[in-house]
């Protein structure tokens, strides 16, 4: 190569600034009673260790935005939406009921909203993730909540995970997860595992198209073995 | 920071093209995160000078989740070209219906192909997911098809940027309509208009995001304008498709997209 300019020189095209495309994501999680103690303790590490994996990789940081909802004693949104690069993790301290029908029904009206506010800002988004952690099951009403977010999980407008904990009453949660995603035990309390796991399927999906089914790496690094 | 190197995919300059009036730069580049996970590029680009009036052009995005998406999208450019050079050579069309009834068989035909290679194979046509991009660009006339994500931009004859062919209305950026669909001939986009454009510029989503506003749907001027105002100057192809190939796998771009992207740029030399 010489020094002698190019006769065509891409470097002087200056790229569109657009905003950047949104990944949302909304940890749903169990803060009952029953959570106290180890549970919870690994949990907040895992939240730090959720938002450590995503910061690795700029793009995602910048892409995924998450929020917390947390079911205890109350319903809580702990964390409205807010892309990685400016999360904390919260400290989350566990008491109350497991009022999960109620928790899954703010999570889908914020989801609603989230992406009207996307909408009218022209950004463009990818398929949202709601990922639900409990110990237990249900001390709510959750007939109807399950099958408002299995609807919106057929029509593809979520993607819909559940995760069991410890004592968590598998079969309930099945009526609650979707029919072709069942829940997952999670090994003991490997809540780093787990959350490692999500970064890099967030990431994945925040990189290229998806068709008819979803590419993600394989959970068995912490989920249980359920004979 | 990635140490890695893109692969890079340049459209060999075959000699009735390096022999003609028509000028083509392109290329496409593998995106950061395919070479992290890794994964080949899977996005394909092809094209041919007719004649001196005619070139045809397609770009392919391989899917993700299909296995065999990489051959998916180079079978399908291919097939496509190839398609069109055939299908001119026994008639020209000379209104509108007719083109799209051929652009209409082109997608038709491009699809036929992957389902031979799935068969051959022993894989099923999902497997070869692709989008495609067609544009056949004359000296009075921009015929285009297009099923999946995607655009085709030209510059007109006053000097506006026009957005000729966009992505489908998919609600999220990750998921888009593939050639392999069932209904895709009637998801599809085909459009003849009977207009003498300046250039053109064909591209896989992953370049959408650096030169297409997305609030409302317009070309990013500062981002076409040099490029096409470039073209009617450029006699080595090769190397200029490679300077376009540098940039696209610049820091610049890659801050923006970590996906494949493809670019195709045409217009005519200097006469």
């Amino acid at each position: 190569m010489s020094d002698e300019s190019p006769e065509f020189d891409a470097k002087v095209a200056s790229v569109a600034e657009n905003p950047e495309q949104r990944c949302p994501c909304i940890l749903l999680l169990d803060v009952s009673g029953s959570m106290d103690g180890a549970a919870i303790n690994q949990l907040n590490a895992g939240l730090q260790t959720f938002r450590d994996s995503i910061r690795k990789n700029e793009l995602a940081s910048m892409r995924v935005e998450v929020a917390i909802i947390t079911f205890g004693k109350a319903v809580e949104l702990k964390q409205d939406f807010i892309t990685v690069d400016q999360f904390d993790a919260p400290i989350l301290s566990a008491r109350g009921q497991t009022p999960m029908g109620a928790a899954i029904n703010l999570a889908l009206d914020k989801l609603e909203e989230r992406k009207q506010i996307y909408k009218q800002a022209g950004i463009s988004y990818f398929r949202p993730w709601i990922f639900l952690i409990t110990d237990g099951e249900p001390t709510d009403e959750w007939h109807s909540a399950a099958t408002r977010i299995q609807a919106m999980e057929e029509r593809k407008g979520v993607t819909f995970f559940v995760v069991g904990v410890d004592k968590a009453n598998l079969s309930t949660l099945a009526q609650i997860a979707p029919k072709n995603r069942p829940p997952v035990k999670l090994n003991g309390l490997d809540f780093a595992s787990m959350f490692i796991w999500l970064s890099s399927s967030l990431g994945k999906v925040s990189d290229s198209k998806i068709g008819a089914q979803v590419a993600l790496p394989p959970t068995s690094d912490w989920t249980a073995i359920t004979a | 920071m990635i140490a890695d190197q893109p692969e890079i995919i340049l459209y060999p300059i075959d000699p009735d093209l390096a022999a003609s009036k028509w000028v083509v730069v392109g290329a496409s580049v593998q995106g950061t995160n395919h070479i992290k996970i890794p994964l080949p590029c899977q996005d394909a680009h092809a094209y041919k000078a007719l004649n001196d009036s005619i070139l045809v052009a397609a770009v392919a995005d391989g899917l993700g989740s299909a296995m065999y998406a990489q051959a998916g999208a180079q079978l399908a450019a291919v097939r496509a070209v190839t398609y069109v050079e055939q299908a001119l050579a026994a008639a020209v069309p000379s209104d509108e219906d007719a083109w799209i009834q051929l652009v209409r068989d082109c997608f038709l035909s491009a699809c036929a192909r992957l389902e031979e290679e799935a068969l051959k194979n022993q894989a099923v046509l999902r497997d070869y997911s692709t989008t495609l991009i067609l544009a056949i660009f004359t000296s009075d006339w921009l015929v285009t098809g297009h099923i999946g994500d995607g655009a085709t931009v030209a510059s007109l004859e006053d000097g506006g940027l026009v957005l000729v062919s966009q992505a489908q209305n998919e609600e999220y950026v990750n998921v888009t309509f593939p050639l392999t669909m069932p209904d895709m001939i009637h998801i599809a986009e085909f459009k003849a208009c009977p207009i003498r454009v300046k250039a053109l510029a064909l591209m896989s989503d992953g370049m959408q995001q650096v030169s297409i506003h997305t609030a409302d749907n317009t070309p990013h001027p500062p981002f076409f304008e040099p490029l096409f105002r470039q073209l009617p100057g450029v006699k080595d192809m090769h190397k200029a498709s490679q300077n376009l190939a540098e940039f696209m796998a610049s820091d610049q771009i890659c801050a923006h997209t970590d996906d494949d992207k493809t670019l195709v740029l045409i217009g005519r030399q200097r006469v």
